[in-house]
């Protein structure tokens, strides 16, 4: 159960949050992407073993969406950040 | 009859406090601070299970949680079943039972599974029972019978008295030893927040096993007394860790009340594992008989409870730890036949202790063999040049070597290696814990607390403390010295490596030949170790045996991973105070109380709100009900309670650029309190909400989403506003469903009906036309009416603050049945869709469907320049062919509905029924929602299907179930409205 350091409310438990995964930035003009570089973005996720940048949202707490970067081998925290910043 | 009772002694019972107890009927007495197994024992009862696969009696093996066989069902004071006797707390009027026993207990008919066992190896039923697969069923129904441990208990848990509390501190010491003792208050001293949790009823570990009155009894009293004197200090006896997890999350159960056990949840960050070390047994012929003990357990026993296990024992050691039980034994009163051990040299200390109590010792001898069914009467020894003798004796102690109780450690991924010495697993310390004491591999005591002192340093030093001198105790000299366990065969008899499942060693060695070598494989192949002990005796010897077969050296191949929980945890304490209804606290909307009392059936709508599905009248059947409040509101007119409706309010200057984005449709050219249906797209393409959006001004907007989806909906609106705009675009979201309420009056008199409770607002169809809003008073409350309509008919939603809307809803009511006016469920609800063919979130739209394929092609609009969704529809478009597309089914006249989720068939030709495997490719679509609908007096459906736009006037084929099988029926397509199609109604 992690522990995750919300810059608005402290390091809160892993129970107030929602975690959407891998954070991709969304196209900024899809418009411009083929088929295949579309798919790409919608579908395909890397799942490395090395600290990824996630999505959280502290649903039960300030309802900041988090970007948290998280190493999913240790289950280090290495860095969370608040919607604008990125990480 | 061979366990007694010594006349003193016994660190935990009181001889003041007498227990009457039962086993198997029979009335036994015990003292306070018995265990079961303890009180079972001094009252000379041998066997108290029988094993798991061959129902072979068993007596107790070991004196704590590693206890691989003394697992017995309880019917008082609580009914559990695999209560372990070596930690369940004797109390007055206990009653407990050997489990596995049928008809009765004595007289067990599956001993014959033991006579057969040659033809039942390891796996056997996978092999023997595969074929014919049809067989297998009722293979595996007897099979189950025969094996397993334990019953249900008949009667539901009490769910009184658990809890489930959460604390915090810097340390967490696990084991109250001599080592954990003094570790926490070194730590505590310093000024760190302590929590120390020992599973016994008092702290001292080991020492507990020893005559009392040493030296380290009083260092042990001194320091409880100092721990319990500092207010940073929680000490917990019988209260057991169980489990790691990440960042330093610990669970740990307090077991001193059984039955009302209290679950912790424990943030710490740093954690010493003064756990201790657990015992092996040896492996030799016929080591399982009821009499055969760990060497360590008989040593328990007789310190802690003054029970001896027997009179005349043997002990058999391949350690030097475990000679101390045989001297204790002898000072103690029992007979002591002979010392073996396996090694040909020991600590000549040793040697002189036991020639100071003129024992019999044997080096370099092995157990050979036993015998004695229900209690052992002989065993074997074979000396180095491999003669065997045989010796009478009732109680024979084993040590095959120890190994840490590192399961904590190993949870949270803490590494481990096998001790050459020590012939054992020992933790590293590292992020999941630092092991001190014997858990560190230290059996010496001195050394013990040496590296407790080391461990607290490690960690004062990360918290910045300084560790105080402190008293330590003197202790005598302890030989620590082990060597390999070896498998002893030259006699026959099956080798018990796990007495808790029944593996032997022709096990293994069966898993070995046929490939499952590797630890895991071995665990899942034999069930070694997945007995209710966890092979806590038995995993590391397994793994142990097969590195020997596999040619490897001791240690090379490790135990299997070890996951919580350490023990098993009773479901009610996990549950705590939150079981049943209070697990998910329901949701109410302001009426619920009202349809409840009007004695509507209630269901569970999306997140957990309680909404009517419908309100019979005295002897009026479901489908009667729903057909009286449908036909209301075709006729006359309905009031649904709808506030479970998600509902947001987005304001801001750039709220409209938003909802753009976020929406499929237009929206620029709505005027002020004008609104439009409108779907919310995924990246995909696919739809995921729908609802209404209503502009109440240029930067103002009222938006709903579907009852289930409205914290899904939030989410997302959040997410792009502030991961994708990045705080950029100025609008805010407002949740507003629990706020507001929404009351639905639909129906041809639904005018009529507002108006006769006196509304402010101009109700004219020209003043307030179709998809319109306006603010008002409806009854002397503020609300806002809007014209929307989910039932086709003219219809007001009304929105209100929740805290007005009981009186308005009990007004529209009172006003309501001169105008013919029936409360509407939310059956009623879907049928009236259904006619209508408006879609709804979960039936229609599946998480696969855009929608062009509901031919809503008129709520999305690709010239907008961006929305979400937009690029994946473009694909779409591009490629339509065999989409699934909305139409309606109609069956014949005067039959009954389809089923909804039935397949349809891709094809006409009609499948075997009994070729059901060959539907996954045969299905072209399936039936979303059907009803059946009084308006039109007969069964109508919606259903996606492939290409269905063009295909309207086709036959197809629906499954359905019949009789435990299936066949087919007929339904003609139609285009997806069977009421009103043009719309004139709602617009009226």
């Amino acid at each position: 159960m992690l522990q995750i350091p919300c810059p608005y409310c402290g390091l809160r438990s892993e129970h107030e949050f929602i975690c959407t995964g891998e954070a991709g930035a969304r196209p900024a003009r899809p418009d411009a992407l083929d088929d295949a570089a579309w798919a790409d973005h919608l579908y395909h996720r890397d799942n490395p073993d090395v600290p990824v940048l996630e999505h959280w949202w502290h649903v039960h707490g300030c309802r900041a969406w988090l970007w948290v970067r998280r190493d999913p081998h240790t289950q280090e925290i290495v860095q969370a950040s608040a919607g604008g910043q990125d990480a | 009859m061979s366990g007694w009772r010594l006349n003193s002694g016994g660190r935990l019972i009181d001889r003041a406090r007498p227990l009457d107890f039962a086993f198997n009927g029979r009335p036994l007495q015990g003292w306070a601070g018995d265990t079961l197994a303890s009180a079972l024992m001094a009252q000379g009862v041998d066997v108290l299970a029988r094993s798991f696969k061959y129902h072979r009696p068993r007596g107790i093996f070991a004196a704590g949680w590693e206890e691989p066989c003394a697992f017995v069902g309880l019917q008082a004071p609580r009914s559990e079943p695999n209560v372990l006797a070596t930690t369940e707390l004797l109390v007055e009027g206990l009653r407990a039972s050997g489990q596995q026993g049928w008809p009765s207990w004595g007289l067990d008919p599956m001993a014959w599974a033991d006579l057969l066992h040659r033809w039942l190896p390891a796996g056997f039923y996978y092999k023997a029972f595969k074929s014919p697969a049809w067989a297998w069923p009722f293979f595996e129904h007897a099979l189950r019978q025969a094996a397993g441990l334990g019953r249900m208990p008949d009667t539901p848990t009490r769910q009184i008295g658990y809890e489930r509390r959460f604390a915090h501190a810097d340390v967490l010491v696990v084991g109250a030893g001599v080592a954990g003792l003094w570790a926490a208050r070194a730590l505590a001293e310093a000024g760190a927040r302590v929590i120390l949790a020992d599973d016994g009823p008092q702290p001292g570990g080991r020492w507990l096993d020893r005559p009392a009155g040493s030296a380290v009894d009083d260092w042990i009293d001194e320091t409880v007394r100092a721990l319990d004197a500092c207010p940073k200090v929680q000490r917990w006896s019988h209260t057991q860790v169980v489990a790691q997890h990440d960042h330093g999350l610990f669970v740990a159960i307090d077991r001193s009340r059984p039955g009302q056990e209290r679950l912790w949840k424990l943030r710490v960050p740093h954690m010493l594992l003064a756990s201790g070390q657990i015992e092996r047994g040896l492996l030799f012929p016929d080591n399982d008989r009821p009499g055969i003990m760990l060497a360590g357990a008989v040593s328990s026993f007789l310190g802690r409870w003054a029970v001896a296990p027997g009179r005349r024992m043997v002990l058999a050691t391949n350690n030097d730890a475990a000679w101390s039980a045989a001297l204790q034994a002898h000072d103690a009163g029992l007979e002591v036949a002979v010392l073996a051990d396996e090694r040909a040299r020991v600590d000549p200390w040793l040697l002189q202790q036991a020639s100071e109590r003129e024992l019999r010792v044997q080096l370099g001898a092995r157990v050979a063999g036993s015998r004695g069914r229900m209690r052992l009467r002989a065993v074997a020894l074979r000396d180095s040049a491999g003669r065997t003798e045989w010796h009478n004796a009732d109680l024979l102690a084993v040590s095959g070597g120890w190994s840490s109780a590192l399961a904590v450690h190993a949870q949270a991924g803490g590494s481990s290696a096998y001790d050459p010495h020590l012939h054992g697993m020992v933790p590293q310390a590292g992020p999941a814990g630092i092991p001190i004491g014997a858990a560190a591999g230290y059996q010496d005591s001195a050394q013990a607390l040496a590296s407790a002192r080391q461990g607290a340093e490690q960690v004062a030093q990360v918290l910045g403390l300084q560790l105080p001198p402190l008293p330590t105790p003197e202790v005598a000299k302890q030989a620590v010295g082990c060597s390999a366990i070896a498998l002893s065969k030259q006699n026959p008899g099956r080798i018990f490596v796990d007495l808790a499942s029944d593996v032997t060693a022709d096990d293994v060695e069966l898993a070995q030949r046929e490939g499952y070598e590797a630890p895991e494989h071995l665990k899942r192949y034999t069930a070694l170790g997945m007995g209710p002990d966890q092979g806590r005796t038995s995993g590391l010897n397994g793994a142990l045996l097969m590195g020997h077969l596999r040619g490897m050296n001791a240690g090379e191949l490790g135990p299997t991973r070890l996951r919580p929980p350490y023990t098993p945890l009773p479901f009610g304490a996990v549950a705590g105070i939150e079981p049943g209804e209070l697990i998910r606290p329901v949701r109410r909307t302001p009426i619920t109380a009202w349809h409840e009392g009007a004695g509507a059936v209630m269901y569970e709508s999306g997140q957990n709100w309680r909404r009517p599905g419908y309100y019979p009248k005295p002897g009026e059947s479901m489908a009667q009900a729903i057909a009286r409040e449908c036909l209301a509101c075709r006729e006359a007119v309905g009031l649904y309670d709808s506030s479970p409706l998600g509902k947001f309010e987005v304001t801001g200057p750039q709220s409209l650029q938003f909802l753009e984005y976020v929406y499929a449709c237009r929206l620029a050219d709505l005027q002020d309190g004008r609104g439009r249906y409108a779907v919310m797209l995924r990246d995909d393409g696919r739809i995921f909400d729908d609802g209404t959006v209503f502009r109440l001004a240029q930067d103002r907007w009222w938006i709903t989403t579907t009852t289930g989806q409205a914290q899904a909906v939030h989410a997302w609106l959040e997410a792009l506003l502030q991961l994708q705009f990045q705080g950029r675009l100025e609008t805010f979201v407002t949740s507003v469903t629990d706020q507001w309420a929404a009351l639905v009056v639909c129906g041809p008199r639904a005018r009529e009906l507002l108006a006769a409770c006196g509304c402010s607002i101009d109700l004219s169809p020209a003043s307030f036309p179709f998809m319109s809003q306006r603010n008002g008073t409806l009854a002397g409350q503020a609300v806002r009416l809007f014209r929307v309509s989910f039932t086709g008919e003219l219809s007001y939603e009304i929105h209100l603050p929740s805290s007005d809307a009981l009186a308005l809803w009990h007004e529209l009511v009172r006003v309501g049945q001169h105008l013919g006016l029936a409360v509407m469920g939310s059956e009623a609800n879907h049928v009236l869709r259904v006619e209508k063919g408006f879609i709804s979130v979960g039936h229609e739209v599946d998480g696969c469907i855009n929608p062009f394929d509901l031919g809503l092609s008129w709520a999305v609009r690709m010239d907008k320049e961006a929305f979400v969704g937009k690029r994946s529809l473009q694909r779409d478009q591009a490629q339509p062919e065999g989409r699934a597309q909305l139409v309606g089914l109609l069956v014949p006249a005067g039959e009954p509905p389809l089923e909804e989720g039935a397949q349809i068939l891709r094809g006409h030709q009609v499948m075997d029924p009994a070729a059901v495997r060959a539907l996954e490719q045969a299905s072209g679509g399936f039936v979303t929602a059907s009803v059946w609908s009084p308006t039109l007096d007969r069964a109508v459906a919606l259903a996606l299907i492939e290409d269905g736009a063009r295909r309207h006037g086709e036959t197809v084929r629906v499954s359905a179930a019949a009789n435990g099988g299936l066949h087919w029926r007929s339904a003609q397509v139609v285009a997806p409205v069977f009421f009103d199609p043009k719309g004139g109604l709602m617009r009226g």
